[in-house]
């Protein structure tokens, strides 16, 4: 008897589990919904400063939600000419529509891990650190990326018109 | 009894579906073939005659043209995101090589050029640029003041440059010589207004394809522009 009351507290213990996680889950689905990437429909757009050592290069990014755990968007300069396409599938960003200057495999490869590291910090906006990369969320909603490493910071200042 | 369908049946039924697609294909080709004809048949090349008159006509409004200020709308249409993003401005010209691009909306960004000094101010940075020392802004500033003035377009030696009208519009079709600008640029076309005295749309087409249009809006021309406007710290 004792012995099948344990086992149908632990079934229980085992079933709350999920619901316990699934609340985490809705709250930090709220948390995107209310600051960053709004839904399928509207479109984010940032002002975007690129800085590797004494350069700089300035652009817009513009995002939305392809589902709710994907992200796309584009990012281009102030001329309205195209840098790269971007897909972020929960884990890993793809770079695509990259003009020939940028299109090498190791400004991919920078820019890909980069902006994945980015992207999987925007749902809950905490500041982070982790390897060679840090992120800084601002309650002004400017985002900072810095890659320690190759030492690029990105600046996301959000553009307030949503298109 | 054997109920199996014989292989000339089938072989008929197979027949007989190859040659619907086939037929479907060509009806498909035919009339893909129309409609893009159809769609550059409003659009003619000048002859030589006509080229020279457009063009004299052009560099006379051009010569004419000392001063311009309006304002512009820019849009760009974003496959990847199905949206068009639309950007707006002002911009401030003087001869023969000053240059204000201001976008004011939906964000600050202004390109000033005076002479060999480009100033490029952001909402968060101001950088200066000597054109001399970078040839990707030696173009794009070239770019720019060929396509403001519209004057001396057809000798401009960094483009091949060919005419055309479409209804009553004529445009100019710039293609990139210069590695530096073939390598974004499929094409730039410049649009004039009826009466070839002000460029009113730029055409900036990407080698994929996607495009970016700048329409110039309530021109003043000849009006007394601050030069505090160009100052480049």
């Amino acid at each position: 008897m004792r012995a099948s009351l344990r086992l149908i507290s632990l079934l229980l213990l085992l079933f709350q589990l999920p619901c316990i996680a699934q609340e985490e889950i809705v709250l930090a689905d709220s948390v995107v919904v209310d600051t960053v990437v709004t839904d399928t429909t509207k479109i984010r757009q940032y002002d975007l400063l690129l800085e590797v050592g004494t350069q700089q290069l300035s652009g817009i990014c513009m995002m939305k939600m392809k589902s709710p755990t994907e992200i796309i968007g584009t990012v281009i300069n102030e001329f309205g000419l195209t840098a790269f396409d971007f897909e972020y599938n929960g884990k890993k960003t793809k770079l695509s529509n990259l003009p020939p200057f940028l299109d090498k495999w190791y400004i991919r490869k920078v820019l890909q891990a980069d902006m994945s590291f980015f992207f999987s910090k925007l749902p809950l906006q905490l500041d982070a650190l982790k390897r060679s990369r840090q992120i800084t969320f601002s309650p002004d909603g400017e985002v900072n990326l810095i890659n320690i490493r190759f030492k690029i910071k990105y600046t996301f200042t959000p553009i307030k018109d949503e298109i | 009894m054997d109920r199996r369908i014989p292989d000339t049946v089938w072989m008929r039924a197979y027949s007989e579906i190859v040659i619907k697609c086939r037929d479907m294909l060509r009806s498909f080709f035919i009339l893909l073939t129309c409609l893009s004809a159809l769609s550059v048949m409003g659009q003619t090349k000048l002859t030589s005659e006509q080229e020279k008159q457009v063009l004299a006509k052009m560099e006379q409004s051009s010569n004419a043209l000392h001063s311009l200020q309006c304002d512009f709308v820019q849009s760009k249409r974003m496959k990847l995101l199905s949206k068009e993003m639309q950007s707006k401005g002002v911009l401030y010209f003087k001869k023969p090589d000053k240059i204000r691009w201001q976008y004011t909306t939906p964000y600050d960004y202004t390109f000033i050029m005076n002479g060999d000094k480009v100033q490029i101010k952001s909402a968060k940075k101001t950088k200066n640029i000597d054109i001399q020392g970078n040839k990707i802004f030696r173009q794009i500033t070239t770019i720019i003041l060929n396509t403001i003035t519209g004057g001396g377009i057809k000798n401009s030696a960094d483009f091949d440059v060919t005419l055309y009208k479409q209804d009553d519009v004529y445009f100019a079709k710039m293609l990139p010589k210069k590695k530096e600008v073939k390598q974004v640029y499929a094409a730039i076309e410049v649009y004039f207004n009826p009466a070839l005295t002000m460029v009113e749309t730029i055409k900036m087409i990407e080698k994929s394809g996607e495009y970016t249009l700048v329409k110039l809006l309530s021109p003043k021309v000849n009006t007394n522009i601050n030069e505090s406007f160009f100052k480049v710290n």
